[in-house]
């Protein structure tokens, strides 16, 4: 079968097809310039004339702004700008878009720029623009502002105490059962469930409860935030970030600037790692402004202790699980209370991790409540599926333990109960097809589970885990744009932001929807100008709303091609035929005409070759699921966790490129690895970050990662012209479970606090070994 | 002072404590050298001086004048991409490729003193660079595969 053009010019679904270039690994088109340092990146842009522009930071976690003083600042020769919450529009309204975790836009404004508080230490308070970076360091030294210190509260249970410090004093729970009574650090409660869980558990002959912790955690994308705005004397705004939402960008600009958003033009650059955070603005509000004021373009590149302070981290959180279960394997009961911390302004992404938490299984009955807390702490932004890592890490291990307590091998449990295609999620809604069941099956069956562990080399205990996660992935408007040079070259234009692949992708995409070789088409990155609305490369979404929309383009460049021929067959256009690169006459398929060939007759006609499409907006979100199988080395004398083996199973619907999945599933474990075993934010008594550099915020290098061996499951997504399911996030989500279980099966501990640091582990051992 | 970056001298008027990093970056416009800590944690800003993998944001623009500074750029030779540049973009060793820079010029440090690593040599003597991409099991191959190529022209 060949994936072109059949004469319906609608392919919503791709069951039966097979597709000739997809499970080959292509190189990524960016190769030559990655390798060469040419790709521009945030900070490798500069538009003549630029100035720096530097933020002043609180160095307090909580204390009410005085008065800040910027005349010192103004006075020094070569700043040409300074700018406070004052110099921001304030009577601003409009849906923001921020990706995966929601924010509201007043909030925004005043994470962008503190206004009567600062929440978190490094919040802005102030800005400055000046010829170059000293300047602009020695002017943002110059701003003198006048704090009254108050009391942080910088842990998400602490902060839902009555007597709590208070960060907005007219913060009020929004509820399904209403909104609270009074003031509270508490700003949501989500509440969803089946059945009666009370029933449940008392029909359950095993029950097992635990509450789990984890820390605040950093993306820890390489390059930090860099983006150049110019606010220019027509009004017209020209940004230039590195961003994962080249129109998020635009949108949200316009609604915290009050401007059109018709006036203003981003182009995105090169993205050095971003995993959900830069979806969320963080300086380029700051640099219009400045801009704005000093009528010349402003850069705002961050340093590494302001990327750790002050941007958008992954959320703390406190879990608690418990589950129910018959002596049979039945879960009759589950039951989640989580609160997620949401850093100094409400959005923690507690309904991701409501959804998440039992969905892999089908409980008779649940009860899930979501708590979004405020805390003097950086506002969290998405990390790489956000709410899931946690909600997997508390389920599996609940999961592994019951299993253990009703004597049934803990894949088996699973199985017994897993989520199946039109099962519904805790918060109804209904599964598209889905293999969690399968994926189970294919672990229960690979080596890696079937093999005995290896012996350790040092001799310390052993054990292996396993652990799964599901993710929703996103679906979201996205557009491209196809079209067909002289020569037979295919231009693509997009509108996604290119973070580890998208114009690889894409190119064979649109090789495989038009017959010919990836090669043969180049894709760029287009500006706001230039392509229709595109969501943010966020949510998994951007290859399977984008093959949509290319396939889309595609069936549209051929109709135009076969249109033109037409004539040539001496034939009515619907009798032309298109397979593998040729035209034709449906009955006489002797004379044959390459795409190439038509190309160069047809551009020569002057007719253009060329279709803009976008999604289509009824596509349903393919859900992901990954599995982990690990096995672990723990030296019982320190509690040092060593990897032995490490798998990762994977369904991604459809395999197009093997190379570009493999890294996103390395990718996404080597995160989870970080977080399960050694990243987590550290905070004194007075809100202050321990730990913000590098050295103390550690992230794992090629001494601390395992080989990891990826096995690649299809089922194919029920819509989309090419049944691909998102397969960026999901491989971030079980390494926590599989390792704790696996450091359970060595110890007989249960590590229930990220991330399991030797002290954590050796602690755990000791108590249980205190417990006999 | 006098730098030579790539081959080539320059005479810059800059403050003899600021980072190589930075008049890298900003004097003379090279900007595939990284910025990604400035602590010398990350390896993102390594060049090679005097062919010693170095941490340039760490290094004094002083400390490297009068040395040979070489920076991915001044890696091509006629057009050609340098062998381990070949090895990365054929294996995809990469995501973003913020890091890409800085792993090679590891690389090439690494190659230079073991042209045969073991996978333990590859991982200890890269224990400087960080991907948070997580490549390292391409980046290895990418090594692995110069090493081997570099073997083969050898012979
Ligand atoms: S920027 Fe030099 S080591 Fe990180
Ligand atoms: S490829 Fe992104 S940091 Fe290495």
């Amino acid at each position: 079968m060949v994936s072109t053009p059949s004469r319906s010019p609608r392919r919503t679904n791709s069951d039966g097809l097979t597709f000739e270039g997809f499970g080959k690994s292509y190189e990524k088109v960016d190769g030559a310039d990655k390798v060469t340092g040419r790709s521009k990146f945030g900070a490798d842009f500069t538009l003549p004339g630029s100035l720096h522009g530097k933020i002043v930071r609180s160095p307090y976690a909580h204390a009410r702004i005085i008065s800040i003083d910027t005349s010192a600042a103004e006075k020094l020769t070569g700043v040409h700008a300074v700018c406070t919450a004052a110099d921001f529009p304030s009577d601003i309204s409009g849906d923001l878009d921020t990706g995966e975790v929601d924010i509201g836009i007043q909030f925004l404004a005043n994470l962008m720029m503190a206004r009567r508080k600062v929440l978190f230490e490094g919040h802005p308070v102030a800005a400055v623009a000046a010829t170059d970076a000293h300047i602009a360091a020695e002017a943002a030294r110059l701003v003198k502002v006048e704090y009254e210190v108050l009391d942080p509260v910088t842990n998400p249970i602490e902060a839902m105490a009555a007597d709590a410090p208070l960060l907005h004093e007219g913060l009020v729970a929004r509820s399904l059962s209403g909104t609270g009574d009074r003031p509270s650090n508490i700003s949501a409660h989500m509440e969803v469930g089946r059945g009666d869980v009370e029933k449940g558990f008392a029909e359950s002959d095993v029950i097992v409860e635990r509450t789990f912790k984890t820390s605040i955690v950093h993306q820890g994308y390489l390059e930090p935030e860099a983006e150049t705005v110019y606010w220019q004397e027509n009004g017209h705004i020209d940004v230039w970030a590195n961003t994962q939402g080249s129109f998020a960008v635009r949108g949200n600009l316009a609604n915290l600037m009050k401007v059109a958003a018709g006036n203003i033009t981003v182009t995105p650059l090169e993205v050095g790692g971003a995993f959900g955070a830069k979806t969320i603005p963080r300086v380029t509000p700051v640099a219009a402004i400045l801009s704005h004021k000093s009528g010349r373009p402003v850069k705002i590149v961050l340093n590494r202790e302001e990327v750790l302070k002050a941007t958008g981290p992954g959320a703390a959180a406190v879990v608690t699980v418990k589950m129910g279960a018959t002596k049979e394997g039945k879960i009759k009961a589950a039951q989640a209370r989580l609160v997620y911390g949401a850093g100094a302004f409400p959005g923690a992404p507690i309904m991701r991790g409501v959804q998440s938490v039992f969905a892999c299984y089908q409980p008779e009955n649940s009860r899930v409540d979501g708590y979004d807390v405020v805390t003097n702490t950086p506002r969290v932004a998405a990390y790489r599926a956000p709410g899931a890592t946690v909600s997997s890490f508390c389920t599996e291990q609940v999961m592994d333990e019951l299993a253990r307590k009703l004597n049934i091998e803990p894949i088996d449990f699973r199985i017994m109960n897993a989520s199946k295609t039109g099962d519904y999620t805790v918060d109804d809604n209904q599964y598209t097809r889905i293999g969690i069941v399968e994926m189970l099956q294919a672990a229960k069956a690979h080596p890696a589970y079937t093999r005995p562990i290896k012996k350790s080399k040092n001799g310390w205990l052993t054990g292996r885990g396993v652990g799964i996660g599901w993710w929703p992935c996103g679906v979201d408007q996205a557009s491209s744009r196809m079209l067909v040079q002289p020569d037979g070259r295919v231009a693509l234009t997009t509108g996604s932001v290119d973070l580890s692949g998208v114009r690889t992708g894409l190119s064979q995409l649109a090789a495989e929807t038009l017959g010919i070789e990836p090669s043969e088409v180049t894709v760029r990155v287009a500006d706001t100008d230039n392509i229709p609305f595109t969501g943010s490369s966020a949510g998994s979404k951007v290859t399977r709303t984008q093959s949509d929309a290319v396939y889309k383009a595609g069936m549209a460049v051929i109709d135009i091609m076969r249109n033109a021929l037409a004539p040539r067959f001496n034939l009515e256009a619907e009798f032309v035929e298109y397979e593998k690169g040729h035209f034709f006459a449906r009955d006489n398929q002797e004379n044959k005409i390459s795409f190439k060939k038509a190309a160069k007759i047809i551009n020569a006609q002057a007719i253009p070759i060329e279709a803009t499409a976008s999604s289509d907006p009824k596509m349903r979100p393919a859900n992901g699921y990954a599995l982990n199988i690990a096995d672990v080395e723990i030296d019982p004398d320190t509690g040092k966790i060593q990897i032995l083996d490490y798998t990762l199973f994977q369904d991604v619907g459809r395999l197009m490129n093997p190379t570009q999945v493999e890294g996103q599933m390395h990718g996404g474990a080597a995160q989870g690895i970080g977080w399960a075993l050694n990243e987590e934010y550290v905070y004194d008594d007075r809100g202050q970050m321990r730990n913000s550099s590098l050295l103390d915020y550690r992230m794992p290098t090629a001494l601390d990662l395992p080989m990891m061996e990826c096995v690649i499951l299809e089922t194919p997504a029920d819509d989309g012209p090419f049944g691909i399911r998102g397969v960026g996030e999901p491989p971030i989500i079980p390494p926590a479970a599989a390792l704790a279980n696996a450091v359970h099966d060595a110890t007989g501990a249960r590590i229930t606090e990220l991330p399991m640091s030797p002290e954590r582990v050796f602690w755990a051992m000791r108590d249980k070994s205190d417990k006999g | 002072m006098d730098l030579t970056v790539n081959g080539e001298r320059h005479n810059l008027q800059v403050d003899r404590e600021r980072s190589l990093l930075s008049v890298l970056r900003n004097e003379l416009e090279l900007t595939g050298t990284k910025y990604g800590c400035g602590e010398g944690n990350c390896g993102a800003c390594t060049v090679l001086i005097d062919g010693e993998p170095s941490q340039s944001c760490i290094t004094s623009a002083s400390a490297a004048a009068g040395r040979e500074v070489t920076t991915i750029e001044g890696l091509e030779r006629d057009g050609e991409l340098h062998p381990v540049q070949q090895a990365f973009a054929e294996h995809s060793a990469f995501q973003c490729g913020y890091c890409t820079p800085g792993f090679i010029i590891s690389t090439v440090g690494l190659l230079s003193r073991k042209p045969d690593p073991t996978d333990a040599e590859i991982r200890s003597g890269l224990n400087g660079n960080i991907c948070r991409c997580g490549a390292y099991t391409r980046i290895i191959r990418a090594v692995k595969s110069a090493a081997a190529g570099a073997e083969g022209n050898a012979k």
